[in-house]
């Protein structure tokens, strides 16, 4: 009678047991804006005096990707060079030429962020309101002096580009 | 899918959270907040960490290291102290790529992410 009993109260048991397995939940958190670097620019040299980036003067665009997950959690801000970071010492002023845009996007909503962007000295803004991929292309363009030839040398210069939350 | 899609050599750099929330550290009058930084970019090994306000005036804080070295591919937490005082004037977290001279391009992309404190 007790075997049956103890028999009995297992297997009333045993579905219980299994009843209480735990079941993991596993999430992951990912960034809503993602910064990709697709192009270094490199600089051309079309005339003695000018360095720039447009392919027409034998230079490379750089071009940087935004990835945003979510609309209206970040603002692309982009900052061309007005300056170099490197180069041979320069006894004249040079003038620096930049422009901000859109290269391409992967929604045609986007197209509004060459409309819609503020530029302030040598910065651009853009607010990431449709969600996403965007790449923005930055033409650079420095020029010496009056008629003037950079002297030889390695000349180095940075584009920076921040995803700022709002 | 669009971005599975997309190939060659491109490098990222992404900083989590986007809206941080600071809590007690272990030391008194001192708030942290816990971020991370992952390194998608090859060509980068260092992260500069900063703290701004709102019109991105500097804020001093504490941190394990304010330069960051990451290997490509890594993850890693860092944590950010700031004095309870400083904690309403703080703004932006970010962490911006630091380029070092004999690796530079002819025209380099930093990169810059930053988080909001609400």
């Amino acid at each position: 009678m007790l075997k049956k009993l103890i028999v009995a109260s297992m297997a009333t048991l045993m579905p219980m047991l299994a009843i209480s397995e735990d079941i993991p939940i596993v999430g992951t958190v990912t960034s809503r804006c993602v910064i990709y670097t697709e192009t270094p620019g490199v600089y051309g040299n079309p005339s003695p005096g000018v360095l720039s980036t447009a392919a027409v003067d034998g230079g490379v665009q750089p071009i940087v990707r935004y990835d945003v997950v979510q609309a209206g959690f970040y603002k692309a801000v982009i900052t061309a060079p007005n300056s170099f970071t490197s180069s041979p010492a320069l006894s004249d002023t040079v003038k620096w030429t930049n422009l901000i845009d859109v290269s391409r996007v992967t929604d045609a909503a986007m197209s509004a962020y060459s409309t819609n962007k503020r530029v302030y000295n040598n910065t651009t803004e853009i607010d990431l309101s449709v969600p996403g991929s965007v790449w923005f292309k930055a033409d650079s363009k420095a020029e010496y002096g009056v008629n003037k030839a950079f002297p030889a040398g390695t000349y180095r210069a940075i584009v920076t580009a921040a995803c700022i939350a709002v | 899918m669009c971005m599975a899609l997309i190939g060659g050599d491109v490098y990222a750099h992404q900083f989590l959270p986007t809206y941080p929330k600071f809590q007690y550290s272990f030391i008194d009058g001192v708030m942290y907040t816990k971020m991370q930084l992952f390194n998608k970019r090859k060509e980068v090994e260092y992260y500069e960490l900063s703290v701004y306000d709102d019109n991105w005036n500097k804020i001093s804080f504490a941190s394990e290291t304010k330069l960051i070295r990451i290997s490509y591919l890594q993850t890693k937490d860092v944590n950010v102290y700031v004095k309870k005082q400083d904690l309403f004037k703080v703004t932006y977290i970010c962490t911006e790529s630091k380029h070092q001279r004999e690796n530079v391009q002819v025209a380099v992309i930093a990169t810059q992410i930053c988080s909001k404190v609400k």
